[in-house]
């Protein structure tokens, strides 16, 4: 983490006409996020875009899936990121609709200088491996059985994500369905278990 | 004017071809700046906000360019800011220079301030790693500090006590061992090949396999075009750990993409079910994705000798860079003419390609984070320099 704002303002020292992106989280930006300052300084036209779920994610899926455990101090407090491009002297760009996505990302990419892109997400969106081991699915339901702070929001994500992907060979969206007898207790509606 | 020991570490630094400096200024390496200030025609100084940056600023600088990057910190905690960058430097085989500063010469060790032994400090990541102790001390100290860092594609570390920094290079008198200009500021251009008969014994490893995958880290990047061809002739999908991303192009129907969790589902399928695999520049740590030990013959290359072996048990191993290498092999490889293999993979890669879409093109609130990758993709130019962290970004 923080590498890729500090990559970016090298590559577009390196390169000053061709087109240098980060593309980074907003845990790992945070890290450095000063930085933005030597791009200003040095007047790097990088384009920043910055994932913003204001969660440690990959942590939060880990400490799930591979051990079993209810997420742990990995939520972040929200950092406004267009402020803070515009405070350092950078434009701030911030992206919400997806709907929109496609047309902010053209205008955003196209203005000249430094420029902050704000993307909003959905923090419950499970990076998911590309095949799933039944142990995995096993250790995610203990883990939402176990009392995880956003189980209801977590358990809806990961369903509704399967119904949307069930017609496709390579989603391990299947293998996910075992999880749904396993929690079927903490699924919203279902009323709620505890162990 | 007068000259100082500073004057000559960046005069020689420039005779390397060094113009961009990446670092911030303290009071632990004010001689350096004021040899960087009277140079800065030739030298570039990009002042950052955080040396951490600036060493991982230079390791980006290796990674894209090829060329040797250059950080520069102050004694103390300007130093011990810049272990991260240079780890990941070290880490990634990057060649990086980190100067520092060291507190006076004849106060090191005397609770003085800042009084932190950098050499000490860097001895694990750096691979040379050395005080400079005069004038005379500077220019033969930097040539190997290159040399060494562009052999190796390692980081190479001098550290400088502070007041030696402005000291007058014509005052010093040199050891009369020490013969002036002893020491080049050349590096030879090797091509490491390996030898032929260690090639035919790799070609023979493939002989009646059918099941063939090649595994293609960021060693494999200068033998892009040789890769290519192999994954023809082998009739085998090439697939990439996250820093082989850029060895061949994602739309390239010889790629089944990423590896690991980060990965793609016909890779992990490709290495549960091939019967041989040819490693090339790559030291990907996920060990539980590779073949089983005894799953499948494995023929390396990387131009590490000591990296032969590290992952998987091979067959043989090829100490060579990927390009030169790949070129000699290919001739003698055989053709693998059942294509089924390679095809099964294509055709998962076809179904993978429609999973992405479906999931970068959902119009559910909160936006999903696939959106934003899958519209940038479309959009960015051909050239374009994608830098990323690692974690769920990187999925």
């Amino acid at each position: 983490m923080a590498n890729g704002l500090p990559y970016a303002i090298a590559a577009q020292v390196a390169f000053p006409k061709r087109q240098c992106v980060a593309f980074v989280g907003d845990g790992g930006f945070s890290m450095l996020m000063a930085e933005m300052s030597t791009a200003v300084k040095y007047e790097l036209p990088i384009k920043v875009i910055v994932i913003k779920n204001n969660t440690l994610g990959q942590i939060k899926w880990e400490q799930m899936v591979f051990l079993g455990n209810p997420e742990y101090g990995v939520d972040m407090l929200p950092i406004d990121h267009v402020k803070f491009a515009e405070s350092v002297g950078a434009r701030g760009v911030r992206i919400e609709d997806p709907q929109r996505c496609r047309q902010q990302l053209a205008e955003a990419l196209s203005t000249e200088g430094p420029v902050v892109i704000e993307c909003v997400v959905d923090p419950n969106e499970p990076p998911m491996p590309a095949k799933i081991k039944p142990k995995q699915a096993k250790n995610l339901a203990e883990a939402l059985a176990r009392g995880d702070a956003h189980r209801g929001k977590i358990a809806t994500t990961i369903f509704r994500d399967e119904v949307d992907e069930v017609t496709f060979e390579e989603s391990p969206a299947g293998v996910v369905s075992r999880v749904a007898d396993k929690v079927g207790g903490v699924i919203p509606g279902n009323g709620s278990k505890r162990e | 004017m007068t000259t100082t020991a500073s004057d000559l570490l960046f005069d020689r630094l420039i005779d390397w071809g060094v113009d961009t400096v990446f670092g911030l200024p303290g009071d632990g390496i004010n001689g350096l700046m004021e040899a960087l200030r009277k140079r800065q025609d030739k030298i570039r100084f990009i002042h950052v906000r955080h040396e951490e940056a600036a060493a991982f600023m230079a390791c980006g600088y290796a990674k894209y360019t090829g060329r040797l990057g250059v950080c520069l910190a102050t004694s103390g905690p300007g130093a011990i800011h810049l272990l991260n960058g240079l780890y990941d430097a070290a880490l990634d085989r990057a060649p990086v220079l980190a100067l520092t500063g060291m507190t006076y010469h004849d106060l090191i060790g005397t609770h003085y301030q800042q009084d932190v032994n950098t050499d000490y400090l860097f001895e694990n990541v750096a691979l040379f790693n050395q005080r400079v102790m005069g004038p005379a001390h500077v220019e033969n100290l930097v040539d190997l500090a290159v040399r060494t860092a562009l052999a190796n594609k390692s980081v190479s570390h001098i550290t400088f006590p502070n007041d030696l920094q402005d000291v007058d290079a014509k005052k010093q008198e040199r050891s009369p061992m020490n013969v002036k200009g002893h020491s080049s500021d050349q590096l030879l251009h090797l091509s490491r090949i390996p030898l032929q008969a260690d090639l035919q014994r790799a070609a023979a490893a493939f002989r009646g396999k059918k099941k063939i995958a090649i595994l293609a880290g960021n060693g494999a990047r200068d033998g892009r075009a040789e890769l290519l061809e192999v994954a023809d002739r082998l009739a085998a999908p090439i697939i990439k750990p996250l820093l082989g991303k850029d060895v061949v192009p994602d739309t390239s129907p010889f790629t089944t993409g990423g590896i690991g969790f980060l990965g793609t589902r016909p890779s992990e399928e490709a290495l549960e079910e091939c019967d041989a695999v040819l490693m090339v520049g790559t030291s990907f740590p996920y060990i539980n994705f590779l073949p089983k030990p005894g799953q499948a013959t494995v023929v390396q290359i990387d131009d590490d000798p000591a990296r032969l072996g590290l992952r998987a048990p091979i067959e043989v191993g090829l100490a060579g860079d990927a390009g030169p290498t790949l070129r000699e092999l290919l001739p003698l490889l055989p053709r693998n003419d059942d294509r089924s293999f390679l095809e099964k993979a294509q055709a998962g890669m076809r179904e993978w390609w429609k999973l992405m879409k479906e999931r970068g093109t959902r119009a559910d609130m909160p936006m999903k984070p696939q959106v934003v990758s899958w519209n940038l993709d479309q959009q960015l130019a051909d050239d374009a320099i994608i830098s990323t962290d690692s974690g769920t970004i990187t999925t």
